[in-house]
């Protein structure tokens, strides 16, 4: 009764979860409630937990000892059996229910013989010679179980448990993760900041690292762990096959796979903190496959631990709003056209430091505008005030530097100058003129695409060649863009600089 | 009693433990019995030489009991009889 009531709470669950994923759907397509997200992968991770339970064996245990017709098996039984179940290649607990039946076999069996009239010691040889040499009955019950029919209902009860490991590895992982952040920002912050400062990983650049996916990518090598341990103890458990017989393909298979979904088809903010967790991803499973998998995790199993993990969850939603990518610091700030003869010196030197793109075309306000940025696309909209005077100008372009967060300044993190040692832009788009509907204004536009360039920090110019012949930058004050990079590994690493 | 081909013996056998299985629950020995009974009913009436017993080939009874279970055709559990001694017992799936 109560597995029925168990796989019927279950299965509802899993309808109920279907219900409020697509209901998480409509929330984040409108823009709201992210920290929904969690609840139907919690409600899934609860229904496969009870689905679990309800679909455990109920059986009683084996028989310890046989001993009801007459005491324990003769020693040539015995031995009789030690030969089976070496020779019987099937997982532990399926040698000892054969190992059982057959020692209740012939334990009746002698008996039998004996009350025709034998003694015990010729009873025993009968008995042992009506199954046969034990090397050959072995080999005939593991052909009986390890069918090509268990083995696909093993491989694909393998894929299953991988899903349900995985959702029980996110809850880990998220665990995991809250924790750390906890301890790393309360009593352990100032030996985390000594140790970064001393490898200096506090003075790289995190827009260059991926850093809003780094937790996601974490989480993900643990996911995989845990993924791989259930599903190949599901595919030894459904197929009776020893451990020994298929972890190695297991762990290949699952490997290539994610080795190749994890380089080549997700998309993502990449960088060096990311690409090397998203590329320990599929050696993580491997390591979940191999790794002295007939031992329990602390939290695979036990009901207390499981519970522990449903509580804590309910930080999932914080953990969710904190690794999701800060997509309001994609932004390209507005390049201003107004001058101010009260700039200090420092910010006259910042702007001498454009020269090193082209002079400034400091004859009247042309040209204001602003950039918008599609993952890694740029739409630039720049205002055009003076057309007549625009129009003295040709091959009139946008041109995207490579950048450096200006030091001197103020909040540096947002002036940007151009990167020393690069002395062309990396990224060219000639600029369209016309009348722009958004901004219902004259216009010069154009899209930048930066796809395939690791570099996060920008700096966007509109040029022109004046009258003169020569190249002008027109606009006092380019655009800075922060983009990371936001594609495939791959991607990644074939992209240059 | 030898098997004239593996095919053929191995069907024939599957047959028979069906029908001796039937309805109630019978452990791997009592079916053999029952094969044993039904191959030789003569043998079961006739009083036996002094010293001998009856040759038996069981070789195959329990793989094929185990491949009946793996295909559904038999269900197992180790149940208590009424001696209160745990054994594997098989009966026909039900549906």
């Amino acid at each position: 009764m109560a597995r029925r009531i168990g796989l019927a709470v279950g299965l509802g669950l899993i309808l109920l979860s279907a219900i409020e994923f697509v209901v998480g759907l409509v929330l984040v397509g409108a823009g709201q409630a992210s920290g929904f997200i969690p609840l139907p992968i919690l409600t899934v991770g609860v229904a496969g937990w009870l689905l679990r339970q309800a679909l455990r064996s109920d059986d009683l245990p084996l028989p310890s000892a046989l001993g009801e017709r007459g005491g324990p098996l003769p020693a040539q039984a015995e031995a009789f059996l030690d030969t089976l179940d070496d020779s019987l290649g099937l997982p532990a607990d399926i040698c000892a229910e054969v190992r059982a039946e057959l020692s209740d076999h012939l334990a009746n069996s002698i008996a039998a013989i004996e009350a025709e009239g034998l003694d015990r010691d010729r009873a025993t040889r009968e008995a042992m010679a009506r199954l046969g040499r034990p090397e050959e009955l072995a080999r005939q019950l593991r052909a009986a179980h390890q069918s090509t029919r268990r083995l696909l209902a093993g491989a694909a009860g393998g894929v299953f448990q991988a899903g349900i490991g995985a959702l029980w590895g996110y809850v880990l992982g998220c665990v995991l993760f809250v924790l750390l952040v906890i301890v790393a920002i309360l009593p352990a912050r100032p030996v985390v900041d000594f140790i970064g400062d001393r490898l200096g990983l506090l003075h790289l650049d995190p827009w260059a690292g991926g850093f809003g996916t780094f937790p996601g990518a974490a989480v993900a090598c643990l996911v995989a762990f845990v993924a791989g341990r259930w599903s190949l103890r599901a595919l030894v458990t459904t197929s009776q096959r020893r451990t020994a017989q298929v972890a190695r393909w297991w762990a290949l298979g699952g490997f290539l796979l994610l080795a190749y979904f994890m380089t080549f088809r997700l998309t993502a903010q990449q960088g060096w903190l990311v690409v090397p967790l998203e590329l320990l991803v599929p050696v993580a499973f491997a390591a979940g496959v191999l790794f002295r998998t007939e031992r329990r995790l602390p939290f695979g199993a036990g009901r207390a631990p499981s519970l522990l993990a449903i509580l804590i969850l309910a930080t999932v939603p914080v953990l969710v709003l904190v690794a999701a990518p800060r997509s309001h610091d994609n932004y390209v700030t507005w390049a201003d056209y107004s001058w101010s003869s009260d700039l200090d010196s420092v910010e006259q030197a910042r702007q001498a430091g454009f020269d090193r793109v082209a002079p400034l075309w400091s004859d009247g306000d042309i040209v204001k505008g602003f950039g918008e940025l599609n993952s890694s696309v740029l739409d630039m909209r720049w205002h055009v005030f003076d057309k007549e005077g625009l129009a003295r100008f040709s091959d009139l372009r946008f041109e995207a530097w490579r950048a450096v967060s200006y030091q001197a300044a103020y909040d540096s993190e947002d002036y940007y100058v151009p990167a020393a040692g690069y002395s062309e832009p990396a990224v060219i788009a000639p600029a369209v003129l016309g009348y722009d509907n958004w901004m219902r204004a004259y216009a010069a536009t154009a899209r930048l695409d930066f796809r395939h360039i690791r570099n996060a920090r920008w700096t966007v110019f509109l040029t022109g060649i004046g009258p003169d012949g020569i190249r002008y930058r027109l606009g006092r004050e380019p655009a800075s863009a922060r983009i990371p990079f936001s594609g495939t590994v791959w991607d990644w690493l074939t992209a240059s600089d | 009693m030898r098997l004239l081909s593996r095919g053929a013996a191995e069907d024939r056998l599957r047959g028979q433990i069906l029908e001796a299985v039937g309805s109630e629950r019978r452990s791997g020995f009592e079916i053999a019995e029952l094969l044993a009974a039904a191959a030789s009913p003569e043998r079961e009436t006739a009083p036996p030489e002094p010293n001998t017993v009856a040759e038996r080939d069981e070789l195959a009874l329990y793989p094929t009991l185990h491949r009946l279970e793996a295909e559904r055709q038999l269900d197992a559990t180790w149940c208590p009889d009424a001696s209160g001694s745990t054994r594997r017992r098989y009966r026909l799936r039900r549906g």
